[in-house]
């Protein structure tokens, strides 16, 4: 800058003459544009407030936040001190995501406005439009396919963005739906719904679980693929690290040498994913040739076990001891056996059977990753079958196998109306109610129905990240949407811009549970719960799905029926009112606004202590009133995938399946502590907790030349993605592990760049349940 | 090429002279009819930007700018000026170009895609780069002090680019309507003080985030009204800054008031710290 320069002066002074010629400084000043700024009304309050509250997101947690307000922003989140911690009933305290939910409230990112789509699906172009006009879309769109496909072309798709307390988003839409003939629902949950089913065919109940305070009574507690330290199992993480400070022994199975592995157990014996039957069949074997089992408890209340306990007109050799002793196949199912199959040292698997054995009470905790593998349903029953042969069940500091899921008071939930649509399609069989609804059957395991009358021509993804991150084989799931006239309206709303909301035609900001009121609680291995309080105003133009649904119910003329009168404070009040009705001394609204939490308070509970303590009275709920080792539900079924005995059997995309010649290694996710399914894929913070990258043992990475940190590739015949290595010894040989939930990012090419594992997996359903196999996949590598 | 930055620069500090010196005779009158047209053109620029950040170029306001006068004799000597100016002439020409206009608003503030720059203050430099962060509350707690607020504060944080651009407007047009009537003793002083607080704020808000998230738009805007713009953006702040700095040491400020006859100014107050502010000085009764 030259300030001598004279040309210049005189050039800006010429500038100025001008400006003031054209009568530009005589004008008055104009604002141009929309005024944002007015006077300020009186000064507000500057004081800071503090808030209890808690998220309804799906974590199996449901920890106390803190939310502290100035003029209305949320400053700061703090959460339960150690000294409010009261032992017998201790309410959970915030993790790195529950003192992270600032960073999503605040997430520059968040969806902001209503949009419509303004390129192809899938695209990614989309405009801004009002309220108005998304509802009258909706509404239009909502009575063209209606008319055109009937009620049950309509599909509101898995949402576990908010599952955490008394109204889960999704849910309200097939509430709509039902008060307007209905929609097609699926069945089955993709976290625990082959383990579900499976438990059914052993108990005829798929709860399980006792409540977590039992575990203090036990001897020895194995976590067989439970990893509750990222997952967060309701109380688990509280009582496994009582039941370890008393001396308790803890064992895990697992491929991986987990987070739990490491917080809690004493001993990690790895072995190959979709292999857990092999090792339980052999510990079976060992605990019966040294007669270690309780048969007591097997003659009991068991059928199955051995020949003397069948039931009629099976011929001989069925039962489970038959197998185990090769009575048909000439094979003993013996350590030296499943060595070869699961990879754990035959003398290893003896040690463990006999201290499983010889430990009482000992709770095997069966986790739901195994259970999500192809073999997922024999797995589970194996479990249980371990828990029988060593009389577990029904026993405080024992535990049952299986699902797992505790019988414990909730409290109310949103009522969903009644869906005029009896069948029911399984959550693995929507893609194919788009693509060729002829090929629904119940073979493929849709309910109460032959056929489907429609395919699913509307989509509705409402806080779920599922169409398009945690549905398998997503590049199939790709096509099938980009094709417009397949599914005609795809409607989805979020807190941000996920690669599910990418491929929607209309795109609603949806709000956080900072921005709206419910009762918020644990997984049903918790206890209470708390009271979600509305402590800010819904961001930008998001709105609460309760009130946006509220708009389209008018339009279709049901909105007394789907609102009836209430606001969705309202709606709260009530379901707190209507739990007051079966726990009086649930406290009312102002008091729990203040209290925040309410603790059902119960002794330790022990599934099926009834049916041990008096089976005479109490019979199991399957045909025999026994428990059901072996299950002539399957036996009549003659399904080689799922034998009537839990035994094992190679598992398809398992380490025996033909394709691993092509494709030798397995690749498996798990749920982590990052993130909660999806949710918090691009949250600041715990994206330094734990970097997106793939487990490999050292062994495969020299032998593909591969070193910390390189860039592989990862495929298979339906995708590929790319990742860096975390080259670990805490991952068995021949085995990659990746964490679930990252977000769909397809370069150029189709290849994923952010390591979303579901490029790889599988649509095929389990054998049983019709469910996911997530982790039975099979994949090879090469250095990038 | 004249930049915006000298020739502000120059113009003020030369005005400022003016309005400095003992007699109200011609020559003052002159001086604050500058200073008026200065600041006039100042808030003009920062209408012109709280228009294009605050809303889609579709609102209706592009074709009243494009009649205003100021925008023809801005763009001759500001180059990003005279690029928004043929930005909003083809967009209000070709309803094509309009469109990729709103496109392109659309990309870079509105979303549903990651935007490519922050455009609200606490994004960009809260530690922990957030929307309604402690710097959002500072920026609304500066509003209220000028008796401002925003009424959407509940929904959307106060330090947006077009909120702060607009509060730089309305403290500009609050200074500029001081000298409306001659400027007075007291009207000068409180025009003076009025620069000031928009000098703070600059420092303190605007020009600790605004040109560098602006710089890193740059890359991402491609038609003239938002290149433009975000060039403006980026070149502005900074000049405004040391403008707006030269008053606060100018005698002007030193004294709190212009020097009168019955009232010298003491050369002792206010010691200037710039080069060109001291040859000022030293020319200064």
């Amino acid at each position: 800058m030259n300030l001598n320069n004279g040309k210049i002066l005189d050039r800006s002074r010429r500038a100025f003459l001008k400006w003031s010629a054209a009568g530009a400084a005589a004008t008055p000043f104009i604002l141009y544009g929309r005024p944002f700024l007015g006077l300020a009304s009186a000064q507000e309050a500057a004081g800071e407030l503090i808030i209890p509250t808690a998220s309804t997101l799906d974590c199996g947690g449901r920890c106390l936040n803190k939310v502290h307000l100035v003029d209305g922003v949320i400053t700061r989140i703090s959460t339960r001190s150690a000294a409010e911690l009261n032992p017998a009933m201790p309410v959970m305290k915030g993790c790195v995501r529950g003192r992270g939910y600032r960073k999503y409230q605040y997430h520059p990112d968040r969806l902001k406005y209503p949009m419509k789509r303004a390129g192809k699906r899938g695209e990614g172009k989309f405009v801004r439009i009002s309220w108005d006009e998304a509802i009258e879309i909706i509404a239009r769109k909502t009575k063209e396919i209606t008319e055109k496909y009937g009620p049950d072309s309509r599909f509101v798709t898995v949402g576990t963005g908010v599952t955490g307390g008394s109204t889960v988003y999704a849910n309200l839409v097939k509430r709509l739906f039902n008060c307007h003939g209905g929609s097609l629902e699926y069945y089955h949950s993709v976290s625990m719904g082959n383990t579900a089913a499976a438990t059914m065919f052993t108990y005829g109940a798929s709860n399980t679980g006792n409540s977590m305070d039992s575990l203090l009574h036990s001897k020895l507690i194995l976590l067989w693929g439970h990893n509750p330290t990222e997952t967060i199992f309701g109380h688990s993480n509280f009582y496994l690290n009582q039941a370890r400070e008393r001396g308790c022994k803890i064992i895990a199975v697992d491929p991986r040498y987990s987070d739990s592995a490491i917080s809690y157990a004493d001993e990690w014996i790895p072995l190959l994913p979709n292999t857990d039957s092999a090792l339980m069949d052999a510990m079976a074997h060992v605990i019966v040739t040294e007669n270690l089992h309780d048969k007591a408890f097997l003659d009991k209340y068991c059928l199955g076990f051995d020949e003397e306990h069948m039931p009629e007109g099976i011929p001989a050799g069925e039962s489970y001891l038959s197998y185990l002793m090769g009575v048909k196949d000439g094979t003993e199912k013996t350590p030296e056996w499943a060595e070869g199959i699961c990879k754990v040292q035959a003398n290893v698997i003896r040690r463990l059977a006999r201290e499983y054995a010889m430990t009482k009470p000992a709770a095997l905790l069966s986790g739901w990753g195994p259970q999500r593998h192809s073999g997922g349903e024999r797995a589970s029953r194996g479990s249980a079958m371990l828990c029988c042969l060593t009389g577990n069940v029904g026993r405080l500091g024992g535990w049952a196998g299986g699902y797992g899921g505790v019988a414990r008071p909730f409290q109310n939930g949103m009522p969903m109306g009644k869906n005029p649509i009896p069948h029911k399609i399984n959550i693995m069989q929507w893609t194919d109610a788009i693509e060729d609804y002829a090929r629904v059957s119940p073979a493929e395991g849709l309910l109460d129905a032959e056929k489907l009358n429609a395919p699913i021509k509307m989509l509705v993804s409402v806080s779920g990240n599922y169409v398009m991150g945690q549905n398998p084989d997503l590049n199939a799931t790709k096509k099938l949407l980009e094709d417009e006239s397949k599914v005609e309206f795809f409607l989805a709303c979020d807190l941000l811009m996920t690669q599910t909301c990418q491929f929607a035609d209309v795109v609603l900001p949806s709000t956080t549970s900072f921005e709206g009121w419910d009762l918020a609680s644990t997984w049903n291995s918790g206890a209470y719960f708390i009271l979600s309080q509305k402590v800010a105003q819904p961001m930008f133009e998001a709105r609460h799905p309760y009130d946006w649904l509220a708009d389209v119910a008018k339009k279709l003329g049901v909105e007394q029926e789907f609102t009836e009168g209430r606001t969705q404070e309202e709606w709260v009040r009530f379901l707190l009112d209507e739990t007051r009705k079966k726990h009086p001394d649930v406290p009312e609204w102002e008091v729990m606004k203040k209290q925040g939490i309410y603790y059902f308070k119960y002794d330790p509970f022990v599934a099926f202590k009834k049916q041990i303590d008096d089976p005479g009275a109490n019979p199991f709920p399957t045909p025999s009133g026994k428990i059901e080792l072996f299950s002539k539900r399957l036996y009549d079924r003659s399904d080689p995938q799922v034998p009537a005995v839990a035994c094992y059997v190679p598992a398809w995309e398992g380490p025996a399946d033909p394709l691993a010649a092509k494709y030798p290694f397995q690749v498996i996710g798990w749920k982590n502590k990052h993130r909660d399914n999806s949710s918090f894929f691009n949250h600041p913070w715990l994206k330094q907790v734990a970097p997106q990258c793939m487990w490999i043992n050292p062994l495969d990475a020299d032998k593909k030349g591969i070193k910390q940190g390189d860039l592989v590739r990862v495929f298979n015949d339906r995708g590929a993605l790319m990742i860096r290595a975390e080259i670990t010894g805490r991952i068995i040989p021949g085995v990659l592990a990746i964490p679930t939930g990252a977000w769909y990012n397809p370069g150029k090419d189709g290849v994923d760049m952010n390591g979303c594992l579901n490029v790889l997996t599988t649509m095929r359903k389990t054998p049983l349940a019709h469910g996911n196999a997530h982790h039975s996949c099979l994949v090879d590598i090469k250095k990038a | 090429m004249l930049t915006l930055k000298s020739r502000q620069q120059i113009a003020f500090s030369d005005v400022l002279k003016k309005v400095t010196c003992r007699e109200r005779g011609e020559n003052f009158v002159r001086a604050v009819a500058e200073l008026c047209s200065i600041t006039a053109m100042r808030a003009w620029i920062y209408s012109l930007g709280h228009a294009l950040t605050g809303g889609p170029p579709d609102s209706g306001f592009l074709p009243r700018i494009a009649h205003d006068p100021a925008l023809a004799v801005l763009a001759e000597d500001m180059e990003p000026v005279a690029r928004v100016r043929a930005g909003i002439t083809a967009c209000l020409r070709d309803p094509r170009t309009m469109r990729e206009a709103e496109e392109e608003y659309a990309r870079l503030y509105v979303g549903p895609q990651a935007l490519p720059a922050p455009l609200w203050e606490s994004v960009h430099l809260d530690p922990e780069h957030l929307l309604f962060g402690e710097i959002t509350l500072e920026v609304r707690r500066y509003y209220a002090r000028h008796g401002l607020s925003f009424a959407g504060r509940r929904t959307e944080p106060d330090d947006h680019i077009a909120l702060e651009l607009e509060f730089m407007w309305r403290l500009a047009a609050r200074s500029g309507a001081l000298l409306e009537n001659g400027g007075s003793g007291d009207a000068l002083a409180s025009f003076v003080s009025l620069c000031n607080a928009q000098r703070d704020f600059l420092e303190t808000h605007l020009l600790r985030w605004a040109p560098q998230s602006f710089a890193l738009q740059l890359p991402h805007a491609h038609t003239d009204l938002y290149a433009g713009l975000a060039r403006l953006i980026v070149d502005f702040l900074p000049s405004d800054a040391v403008l707006l700095a030269q008053l606060s040491t100018s005698p002007v400020n030193a004294a709190g008031k212009p020097c009168r006859k019955d009232r010298p100014a003491n050369p002792r107050l206010g010691q200037p710290v710039g080069r060109s502010s001291a040859k000022l000085h030293r020319r200064t009764p």
